[in-house]
């Protein structure tokens, strides 16, 4: 295994509960009772990753001492989980007491959950030591990775799922955007002679992901459950092999 | 001046005592190491060159830039210091440095780094690694003294982003370019790297 199996596990977990955010700021959810599943779902994935977050440290004890540091990439993105989960939290006390999200504050957990995704790019693109994550690279990760990892989980919380025209570009357009980045990972990868196989996988789970998006205009469940798949396993396989130091 | 190190590669023959005394001066706990002597299979020529490196106390130190809890200072005289007491363990300066200079303790859940043994200087003592080795390859002082320690050391400053205060006498077996690869790893095939999938 992986020896940073804990940042793989917070960057793919909270990566995509922000994604999923981030998409619907720009799109309108399901106003029924089931909204409130979102919110639920994205603590959940949001705890699980800030769980591996601390262990990640050899002393997790001194964590809090990382919030004095906001300029740090740790700080940053301890600062961005804080205040994406504080989002989210008064998400789920609106859906929970009123049976339906409240725009403004999807809105407002969208772009805090961009903020963790570009937090996420920055502690990865200040780690000299390491070439391969040291550079532009690492923020179209991130971003666009987190952007992506989202589409799956939106498609439950937006109105007719794929079926709807907008979702539709918005997803297709958030999965191309995850295979471009993992191409350019290939790219700085190649260039530093590493191995890329794992990036050219993801990219072409997800380019596949993609297709599927576009003709899944009659939002079949099998087809929406297909792309979760594709996109969170192609995604995962890359991410995977750039923690491999 | 900054202080710095200056090595002295051509001489050195691998014999690892540098590295074995500053972890018994230092650390009590096995296979942690603040000064490792790699192995570097260089791109032209025959053999192995062995480089001992600890910390560079660089100009721009990326570890103090990237710790979380402010551990790293740079005190005036350019050493750079890691309060270990702070540290948390995220290993983010390790992954920083472009030398992966700081070492990380298992069993403390933490990470020291070389000072240049500023106990011993304050005691007006050399590093132990200088006195240790048995062919006196490794110099530690003001920079304008220790470029001066082998004839034709060449400064690795201006090759690694971070400015880092290390001369070194070398032959054609080593590139200065080379320590650009000088990162974690014991042995170090300049210009080839392995595999991942
Ligand atoms: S060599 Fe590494 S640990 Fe030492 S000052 Fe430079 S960046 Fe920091
Ligand atoms: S391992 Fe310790 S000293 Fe290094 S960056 Fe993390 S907290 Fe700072």
């Amino acid at each position: 295994m992986i020896s940073e199996f804990p940042l793989f596990l917070f960057t793919l977990l909270g990566g995509m509960s922000a994604g999923t955010y981030a998409l619907l700021a720009v799109l309108k959810r399901r106003e029924d009772g089931d909204a409130v599943i979102l919110p639920v779902v994205a603590l959940i994935l949001l705890v699980i990753s800030g769980f591996a977050l601390f262990g990640h440290l050899g002393r997790p004890a001194g964590a809090l001492q990382v919030m004095g540091h906001p300029t740090t990439g740790i700080g940053f993105e301890g600062y961005g989980s804080l205040l994406f989960g504080l989002f989210v939290l008064i998400d789920l006390i609106i859906c929970a007491a009123k049976k339906k999200p409240n725009h403004v504050v999807t809105v407002l957990a969208g772009i805090f959950g961009l903020i963790l995704l570009v937090a996420m790019g920055y502690a990865y693109y200040e780690v000299m030591g390491i070439e391969q994550w040291g550079n532009a690279a690492s923020f179209a990760m991130f971003i666009f990775g987190g952007l992506a990892l989202g589409v799956p989980l939106a498609a439950f919380f937006v109105e007719e799922g794929y079926g709807n025209s907008r979702f539709r570009l918005v997803a297709a357009l958030a999965i191309a955007l995850g295979v471009i980045a993992l191409l350019i990972e290939n790219g700085v990868f190649g260039g530093l002679g590493l191995s890329t196989n794992a990036f050219m996988i993801g990219a072409v789970l997800l380019a596949i992901a993609f297709v599927l998006v576009l003709v899944n205009r009659k939002n079949a469940v099998w087809i929406t459950w297909l792309i979760f798949v594709l996109v969170v396993v192609g995604m995962a396989i890359a991410r995977y092999s750039f923690y491999m130091i | 001046m900054p202080v710095g190190f200056a090595i002295n590669t051509v001489n050195c023959f691998g014999c690892k005592t540098c590295q074995l005394a500053c972890e018994n001066t230092h650390l009590q706990n096995p296979g942690v190491f603040m000064r490792r002597v790699r192995e570097v299979n260089a791109t032209e020529g025959p053999g192995t060159v062995f480089v001992s490196m600890a910390c560079n106390h660089c100009d721009d130190p990326q570890c103090l830039k990237v710790c979380p809890v402010g551990a790293y200072t740079k005190l005036t005289d350019g050493t750079v210091v890691q309060d270990h007491e702070k540290c948390i363990g995220c290993k983010s300066c390790i992954m920083a440095c472009p030398f992966h200079a700081p070492t990380f303790d298992e069993s403390e859940g933490a990470t020291y780094k070389c000072d240049g043994c500023l106990d011993r200087r304050s005691a007006g003592l050399l590093p132990q690694c200088v006195i240790s080795c048995p062919g006196a390859n490794i110099q530690f002082g003001n920079l304008d003294e220790v470029a001066q320690a082998y004839d034709g050391a060449e400064s690795i400053h201006d090759t690694v982003a971070t400015g880092p205060n290390l001369y070194v006498k070398h032959n054609e077996n080593l590139d200065l370019d080379d320590f650009k690869h000088i990162d974690g790893r014991e042995t170090v095939d300049v210009g080839s790297v392995d595999g991942w999938l």
